[in-house]
Parts: structure tokens; C-alpha cells; sequence
């Protein structure tokens, strides 16, 4: 009786075991075809903060922002983010959209929420942050808040006390983790910013020697410019001409201590002042670089005479 | 020694029957295993033209506050509804739905453009489904968007993707020459309008309605972002819609696609309605403040006979202000 049924099981085990690798090779990742959904991981945030609860939180690795944001991702890659935490914030009826970036430095929240803030945000006292009707945002520490409104219109004061609550979980406020430029580059250029001051923690400009700038955007009589200033010195200034000759670039010179060229029929230099690097990137012609460094090393220089 | 021959022939009986046994096995695994709906290895398919012929080379831009006002004030000016959307007609609509964001942030399709283009087809006669495929959950990005209200309260079905409705399908010439796709719903109409959004774009400037048709691709999509242009150029290939309804109604112009803040997006007043989707994003990417040339999709899908960058070469422009 024992034979027959271990040879039974003989006899059956084959089918059974071809049926299992059938049914297995039936299926099939969906996240393939459709967005995956979000693996649960750690929040930097709590569930629920006094009369707020957090719905739907989940965090994406820098690696999987695509599937929340896919086509901005690189936005914030670009200045070394590493997570992107994700959920709603409900109280009394509100809810709010949270969009919380993680960076690997604070140089690097900052400069991606310089990038976004709009220009009409109304400043937050006492944190780094701004608020519109729908939103309110800050940078704190190494990280970037979001808090999106369902409507336009929505008064921005409840996540603006929901934003300072998080910020000051999250590492404090900003401005004490930023260190000072030692020149404040809005007020150099005064009058004639055209966009606001960026930080770029890494690869500025596409130069790999070009890290931890600071960048504005200036408007003069020959046309738009970025002015840049960084840590180095005139090795840095000489690692860039390498790399933008060995990138391909045209017309390059070496005089005076800075060093410059065109790529894309972009125009760009840096030099040394100051101790640190400065430079203007992507002018139109070769007159509006020198027109832009001029007057980029007046501004210096008159402010270093300035009381 | 002579062996029994009884024993010999149940030894090569049973022998055979475990080969039997073990070839059934190996066929049976063989035939079902790896049968995913999309198999890498199936031969993809073509996804036909949807143009009506006799309709090519045609924009109309209508200006005017009321979205869904100045849609209807384009389509009259093309002659109708009726022209593209017969009686009968099993009518896809893609508008973008790309991000769970409320209408506001600029980066998805307004409810009221969608709407009405749906409402129109319906009272064409046809039958309309609404469908893409977004970044983020489908059914939540068309509730928070709006888009679900709006395109069922025009008397439209939201057509939520499953895998089901994906297969490979051909798609361009230049970077991915066949793609999954959601070829189902594709095979499903026979007329297919695209409502996409103006909205600034991280990677390739503009998104507009070439970029649009990137809602209907699945799969590691996120990989085609290294060559976007030449897929946006791709993408006109694969999809010759019946017509573009393009929401000019409000401009994402900064921190696209997903958007940075509500003071990104402006009003924009004005939609562009037509055939020929290079004309019609090249007028989507004035609208954003960009010659044609800074944008190198429109070039290349120029260069592939496409449609016009200069609108000066259409069959049919016109301008009309729409207010009622």
C-alpha cells in the first residue's frame, strides 16, 4: 500500500511541478506597464502632528523619484537630492499635499527651493520659507517642504504653521545650516539681477571642477548673464580651461589670470578675485562677457571701498 | 547469464513511460511559462492612422476666456464636430493626467477643455472613452485633476490602464522603434483626439501635444527621458490622431512638468485646435516664450515630415476670438 502511494506521488510530482512553472510564468509585473506602487519606508515626519494626520506617506529613494515625479526628477538630482517623502496632511477638513526632499546637504535644499520659489512669495518670518495662496514651502536643514493646497484660492496660513512645526523637526531653520556667502551676490548686482540667487552643490555649468556655487542672474545693456562665484583658486581657474578646450570648446583665451571661451555659442570665463573664483557664464557674444566682466569687477571693487 | 526478459521489457516500459512523462512535463512548462501579456519577443504592431482624410494641415486658435467656449468656437471654424466624429464613432480621448496635482498647478489638462471635448463627440454621436497612463496612481491622478468629474459628467468613460491593455507596438524611427503601449484602447477606437496641456518641461523644454502621447506608453518609460527630443519626435510618429485639441486655457511657464507653485501657471486664454501636431506645438512653445528653434523636437519631427513649423504653410489657419 506504501509502494503504490510513494509511487503515485512519483508519477504526480512532474505534472505538479511542470504546473507551478506554468502558472509562475503567468504572471507578470504589472509595475511594468503601470507605475509600481511606492514601497512604504521610513518618514522623517510623524504620522500625525497635533490636529494633522498623515495619509498615504511613503518615501521614494532618489533612484525611484521618477515614479512620483518622473520628468522633474533630475531637477532635484541635480542638487543631490536622495528621497523624496510624499503623503497628505488632513485637519478639519483640510488637506494638504506634502512634498518633502531630502538632500545630502543643506546647500543643496536651498538651492532647489531658490530655483522654485516664485517671485510673488510672501516671506516667512523667522524660517527660510515663502507663501502663496495653495502653498507655502521652506527650506530647513537638508531638506525642501512642499505643502499644496486642492485649490487655488486656499488661505496658505494652516500649512504655514503645519510647514514651521515640520521645519523645526527637521533640522531647524535653514538659515543656520547655510553658511553666509561671503558676498552677497542679489546685492552686487542690484538693479540688475534678472533672476534669483542659485546654489549648485556640484558640476556647475556642466564643469566637474566648478562646485559649491553661488549663481545669479543678471540683466545688463548687452544681454542676460549668469555671475558665479565659487571656492578656488587659479588651479580651479585652469582645470576649467582644460576641460571647456577638451569639451570643444572655440576661441578659448588665457589672460589677465582668467581663462574663457565659447561652447553652444555660449560665452563664459572665470578668474580669481577675492581669494575665490568668479565668473560669467553663458553670455551671447564675446562683448557682452567682457561687458559683464567689467562691471561684475567694478561692483567688487567698489564694494570693497564701500564703508 | 540470461536476464529475465519479463524484467527487460517492464525496465524499457517503464523507461519510456518516465520520458513520457519528463517530455510532457517540459512541454507543458515550455508552452504556458513566460506567457506575460506582453511578451518581450512578440512581433509588434502597427498602430493605424486615425487622421480623417481630407483633414490634414489644419489649426484654428480661438481666443477668449471661456475654455470650453472658445473649443467650440475653434471646432466651428473647422468646420464642425462633424467632420472628424461621426455617429457611431468609438472616439479615445488622452488628455494629460500625468501627476496627482488639483487643475491648478498647470500640469495636467483642464477639466473644462477636457469636458467639452468630450461633450462635443457625444453629441456627434460617438461613443468616448478617456484614458492614459500617468506617472503617479492612475485613479488618483484622474480624481485629483479633476478629470475624472469632468469627463464623466460630459457623459465620457475614464478607461483606468491595466496590463492587460498593454502590447508592443511600433512606435518611430529614430530612438524606440517599438514600445509597450496601450494598444487595447488604441485598437478599440477609431478616432482619437489629443488634449494636451501647455506646460513648461524640465528635459525638453516644452510639453505639448507630441510629449502628450507619451501617456499611452507603459513599461521603464523614465529610461526615455536620455534622448527626449528624439522620442518626442518618436511619439509623432506613432500617434496621427484625428485631431488636437491643445489647452492654451492656462500656462504652466516655469518648473514643469510636474510644477513648483501655483505662480508658475498664468492664464493663457486661448486654445489651438487642428491636425498638424508640429504647428500646433510650435504655437504651444511661443506661448511659453520659445522660438522653434530652441526646441529640437519640432525640427526633427519637421524634418519627418510631420507637420509645419511655419504655420504660413498649413492648408487651413485661422484665428478667431471666442467670446460669447
Amino acid at each position: 500500500m506504501l509502494r503504490r502511494s510513494l509511487l503515485a506521488a512519483g508519477w504526480l510530482l512532474p505534472p505538479v511541478l511542470a504546473l507551478l512553472f506554468a502558472l509562475k510564468g503567468r504572471h507578470y509585473d504589472e509595475g511594468f506597464y503601470l507605475p509600481p506602487a511606492a514601497a512604504a519606508s521610513a518618514l522623517p515626519v510623524p504620522g500625525a502632528l497635533g490636529a494633522w494626520t498623515l495619509e498615504g506617506g511613503d518615501v521614494l529613494p532618489a533612484d525611484r523619484m521618477f515614479e512620483k515625479i518622473d520628468g522633474k526628477a533630475d531637477y532635484y538630482l541635480q542638487y543631490g537630492a536622495v528621497e523624496l517623502c510624499s503623503g497628505e496632511w488632513v485637519a478639519d477638513g483640510q488637506r494638504w499635499d506634502m512634498y518633502l526632499y531630502r538632500f545630502k546637504e543643506a546647500q543643496g535644499a536651498r538651492g532647489a527651493y531658490n530655483g522654485e520659489r516664485p517671485a510673488d512669495g510672501k516671506p516667512l518670518e523667522g524660517i527660510e520659507g515663502y507663501a502663496v495662496p495653495g502653498q507655502a514651502a521652506v527650506s530647513a536643514g537638508c531638506f525642501y517642504l512642499q505643502l499644496n493646497a486642492q485649490t487655488a484660492e486656499a488661505d496658505p496660513a494652516p500649512a504655514v504653521e503645519l510647514a514651521r512645526t515640520l521645519a523645526s523637526l527637521l533640522g531647524g531653520v535653514a538659515g543656520d545650516e547655510v553658511p553666509d556667502a561671503a558676498v552677497d551676490l542679489a546685492v552686487l548686482a542690484g538693479d540688475a539681477a534678472a533672476g534669483t540667487e542659485e546654489y549648485l552643490p556640484e558640476n556647475a555649468f556642466g564643469f566637474s571642477v566648478f562646485a559649491g556655487v553661488r549663481s545669479i542672474r543678471v540683466r545688463l545693456g548687452p544681454g542676460e548673464a549668469v555671475w558665479f562665484t565659487c571656492p578656488g583658486d587659479a588651479a580651479t581657474v585652469a582645470a576649467y580651461a582644460e576641460e571647456l578646450a577638451a569639451f570643444g570648446g572655440e576661441e578659448c583665451f588665457d589672460e589677465d589670470g582668467m581663462a574663457g571661451g565659447a561652447m553652444f555659442g555660449s560665452w563664459s570665463l572665470a578668474g580669481v578675485m577675492e581669494g575665490a573664483v568668479w565668473g560669467v557664464q553663458e553670455a551671447a557674444t564675446r562683448d557682452a562677457l567682457s561687458a559683464h566682466w567689467s562691471a561684475l569687477r567694478e561692483r567688487l571693487e567698489t564694494r570693497e571701498e564701500s564703508p | 547469464m540470461n536476464p529475465d526478459p519479463h524484467h527487460r521489457r517492464m525496465f524499457i516500459r517503464r523507461m519510456g513511460t518516465a520520458t513520457g512523462v519528463a517530455a510532457g512535463t517540459a512541454a507543458i512548462g515550455s508552452l504556458f511559462h513566460n506567457r506575460n501579456l506582453v511578451p518581450a519577443g512578440e512581433e509588434a504592431k502597427t498602430i493605424p492612422s486615425f487622421l480623417v482624410p481630407g483633414t490634414e494641415g489644419m489649426m484654428v486658435v480661438a481666443e477668449g476666456p471661456d475654455p470650453a467656449f472658445a473649443v467650440r468656437a475653434a471646432l466651428q471654424e473647422l468646420g464642425g464636430i462633424g467632420r472628424f466624429v461621426k455617429a457611431g464613432d468609438r472616439v479615445l480621448v488622452k488628455p494629460n493626467c500625468a501627476f496627482d496635482r488639483p487643475a491648478h498647478f498647470g500640469a495636467t489638462t483642464s477639466p473644462a477643455v477636457t469636458g467639452e471635448v468630450v461633450r462635443q463627440c457625444i453629441a456627434a454621436g460617438a461613443e468616448v472613452r478617456v484614458i492614459d497612463n500617468p506617472i503617479n496612481h492612475p485613479e488618483g491622478c484622474f480624481v485629483k485633476s479633476g478629470l475624472m468629474d469632468a469627463v464623466q459628467s460630459a457623459g465620457g468613460e475614464v478607461w483606468l490602464p491595466s496590463a492587460a491593455l498593454f502590447a508592443r507596438v511600433k512606435v518611430g524611427s529614430l530612438r524606440i522603434p517599438d514600445w509597450e503601449a496601450l494598444y487595447r484602447p488604441l485598437a478599440w477606437a477609431n478616432k482619437l483626439i489629443g488634449v494636451p496641456t501647455v506646460k513648461s518641461h524640465n528635459l525638453s523644454g516644452v510639453s505639448l501635444t507630441m510629449k502628450n502621447w507619451y501617456g499611452l506608453l507603459g513599461g521603464p518609460r523614465n529610461r526615455l527621458h536620455q534622448a527626449l527630443h528624439e522620442v518626442v519626435a518618436d511619439l509623432g510618429q506613432f500617434i496621427r490622431p484625428t485631431l488636437v485639441v491643445l489647452d492654451g486655457s492656462r500656462l504652466l511657464v516655469a518648473n514643469g512638468p510636474t510644477g513648483g507653485s501655483p505662480s508658475d501657471v498664468r492664464p493663457g486664454d486661448v486654445v489651438a485646435v487642428g491636425t498638424d501636431q508640429v504647428a500646433i506645438d510650435t504655437f504651444g512653445a511661443r506661448l511659453l516664450g520659445h522660438a522653434p528653434d530652441e526646441i529640437a523636437f519640432l525640427d526633427l519631427a519637421a524634418k519627418l515630415g510631420l507637420g509645419v513649423v511655419d504655420e504660413a504653410q498649413l492648408k487651413l489657419f485661422r484665428k478667431v476670438r471666442a467670446v460669447s
